[in-house]
């Protein structure tokens, strides 16, 4: 395996008494696409949130390239590792370029001037994310999906090597899911930008991730190459739910079909609760 | 290369502003040393600016001389501190007077009157600042109690609940009080009538202490407006800002209310008005905030002495009467539910 970037050890981590991440254990591969998934409540968030030092782990620690994220100064933190919050909110009137502009805070010294530097790492983003022609828009202006191109784009200008993404499609119709996906994926090839996105779709997180990692109550249930996580196996313990998995015709990474209690065709033995993993045939 | 080339254009077209606002300022400070209660003629008002004061008319010119200082300094710091409050709590509706801040120390002041007998500016000043910021500490930690944490319509009842409460408390304290009640009379409402000179000396520079604190929180503030996990991961300090800027505003709003008494909605109306002519970037807004509320302080004042000649309204009860609407328009313009969120 490629040498991990991001490593979080022994991770202990939730909310004023409600602990989520009960000693957690997990190496982010450099340069590659990580996708956490889960059930709701899992504690993909506050693991991303921990890794990101937008909260203190009660035990444990997070490195990034060795060094413990919660002891490195904030702003060089932020020149390593960006992070895009689940719904990121901006103020009123706001312009696409200002925003971006936002993403060049970590670069810039306590009597910050803005540098050509700044101007041509915002144009990079612009161009990268297909938002330069925005760029004196206001984000209120804008459609869901240009929005979240846009946020991406802030998250580029902070040029660094590891950004993590807490579900980044989320409100999005398909086709803008797909957009942004491959958005990160070019950015990935591009840039050899290491990236983890918690996804709630197992199929897109199956299709564009180089590693797949599976929680259950606070814990790494599955982790590795789509094909050997995405099992009917893990979907049962992790989402309690009986599927099949198929290989997916147009990307040839494993697929996920739901069973539910409705709408199986009689030639499809539905499991029966109970003797469940006879019906279901592991990808 | 659309965002490099646009950028400066914006730029100048803020520097222009500014320096209209500049320009609109000197307007108000001269409209304001030549109308009052009587009528002095353009001759006497420039050699009452000269420093005579052989006629009756140059002696009143020479009284709205600190008068109009003494607004304009109240005006930039009350303005001041409601774009920086905005900025702190996030909250649209955030304003000196209506979260309670004035009132605090206000009721501060008077308490010390009544019970302490302060009688120094300094004394007055001190005391103001300690009950503006404890007046703002307990209007968050209460408006902070519920679902949904400290919500902007939530923060807004708090404040004027506060509000209310402490200046009953300061009438109380007042009217059984015959002794002081011309002294305490000035921080029931507020007014720069009974502006001098010595008030003036002591106040401007803890005012400006207290500018230069939120002028130093301007980027801070802009990183806050993005929320603040995306602003802490862009590496802004958080905790810092919102320290610094508060204490800077606490700074303002106790010593404009400690030399003027409490003035309400210069806080809320002046930087909703400048974001619509600078943006939100509070590195423009803070400096366009402080004249914008110099001027209106000024213009609120000079309209309190022709409204009701020849006696005078004090500037607290204006400004309550321009800012009412905007309060209203700023609530209705969103939709009730984002605010309650």
């Amino acid at each position: 395996m490629t040498a991990a970037v991001l490593i979080a050890e022994h991770l202990v981590s939730g909310y004023a008494g409600r602990r989520v991440l009960a000693g957690l254990d997990l190496e982010i591969g450099r340069g590659r696409i990580t996708a956490i998934v889960g059930a709701n409540a899992c504690g993909k968030s506050t693991l991303l949130r921990t890794m990101s030092r937008l909260i203190a782990p009660e035990a444990g620690q997070v490195l990034l390239d060795g060094r413990s994220v919660h002891r490195m100064p904030p702003r060089a933190l932020a020149r390593q590792l960006g992070v895009l919050p689940q719904s990121p909110s901006a103020p009123e009137g706001i312009t696409v370029a200002e925003l971006v502009g936002m993403g060049r805070h970590p670069h810039q010294g306590v009597l910050a001037r803005w540098s050509r530097r700044d101007d041509e790492a915002v144009a990079a983003a612009l161009e990268a994310t297909g938002t330069a022609a925005l760029a004196e828009r206001g984000l209120d202006e804008l459609s869901g999906g240009q929005r979240q191109r846009v946020w991406i784009a802030m998250a580029l200008a902070q040029e660094t090597g590891v950004l993590l993404l807490d579900e980044p499609t989320t409100y999005l119709d398909i086709a803008h899911q797909i957009e942004v996906l491959d958005l990160l994926t070019d950015l990935n090839r591009a840039r050899a930008t290491t990236i983890v996105m918690v996804l709630h779709d197992l199929n897109l997180a199956a299709r564009y991730a180089d590693r797949l990692v599976a929680m259950a109550a606070g814990r790494v249930q599955a982790a590795g190459p789509p094909a050997e996580v995405l099992t009917a196996a893990m979907v049962r313990t992790v989402f309690g739910l009986e599927a099949r998995i198929l290989d997916d015709p147009v990307s040839g990474r494993p697929m996920m079909l739901p069973y539910g209690r409705h709408h199986a065709r009689p030639a499809e033995p539905a499991p029966a609760a109970g003797r469940a993993a006879t019906g279901a045939r592991a990808g | 290369m659309t965002a490099a080339a646009a950028a400066p254009q914006r730029r100048a077209a803020r520097a222009r502003w500014i320096l209209l606002l500049l320009a609109g300022l000197a307007v108000a400070a001269g409209l304001s040393l030549a109308i009052g209660a009587r009528s002095v003629p353009l001759a006497e008002i420039l050699s009452a600016l000269g420093g005579a004061r052989d006629s009756v008319g140059e002696a009143a010119v020479a009284l709205r001389i600190p008068r109009t200082l003494l607004a304009a300094a109240a005006g930039a710091a009350l303005a001041l501190a409601g774009a920086v409050m905005q900025g702190v709590t996030r909250n649209p509706l955030a304003d000196p007077g209506i979260l309670g801040v004035n009132a605090g120390a206000a009721f501060a002041v008077v308490a010390g009157i009544a019970f302490f007998g302060l009688s120094s500016v300094s004394a007055y000043v001190l005391c103001a600042i300690l009950g503006a910021g404890a007046a703002a500490a307990a209007v968050y930690a209460i408006g902070g109690i519920g679902a949904g944490g400290a919500t902007p319509l939530k923060l807004a009842l708090t404040g004027t609940a506060v509000a209310i409460a402490l200046s009953s408390l300061t009438t109380a304290i007042v009217l059984p009080r015959g002794d002081i009640a011309g002294t305490a009379r000035s921080w029931q409402t507020g007014g720069v009538g009974g502006a001098g000179y010595d008030s003036l000396r002591l106040g401007l520079p803890v005012l400006a202490l207290g500018a230069a604190l939120c002028l130093g929180a301007a980027r801070g503030l802009n990183m806050l407006g993005l929320g603040e996990e995306t602003a802490k991961g862009l590496g802004s300090r958080v905790a810092a800002t919102r320290a610094l800027a508060s204490l800077g505003a606490v700074m303002l709003c106790g010593t404009a209310t400690a030399l003027c008494g409490p003035i309400g909605f210069v806080g809320l109306v002046v930087p909703h008005a400048c974001r619509l002519l600078c943006g939100a970037d509070h590195r423009w807004l803070l400096p366009f905030s402080a004249i914008g509320g110099a001027i209106l302080l000024i213009l609120a004042d000079i309209a309190g002495r022709v409204a009701m000649r020849p006696a005078e309204m004090d500037v607290g009860i204006v400004t309550a009467f321009l800012g009412a609407p905007v309060f209203i328009w700023i609530v209705r313009r969103r939709r009730a539910g984002a605010l309650a969120q």
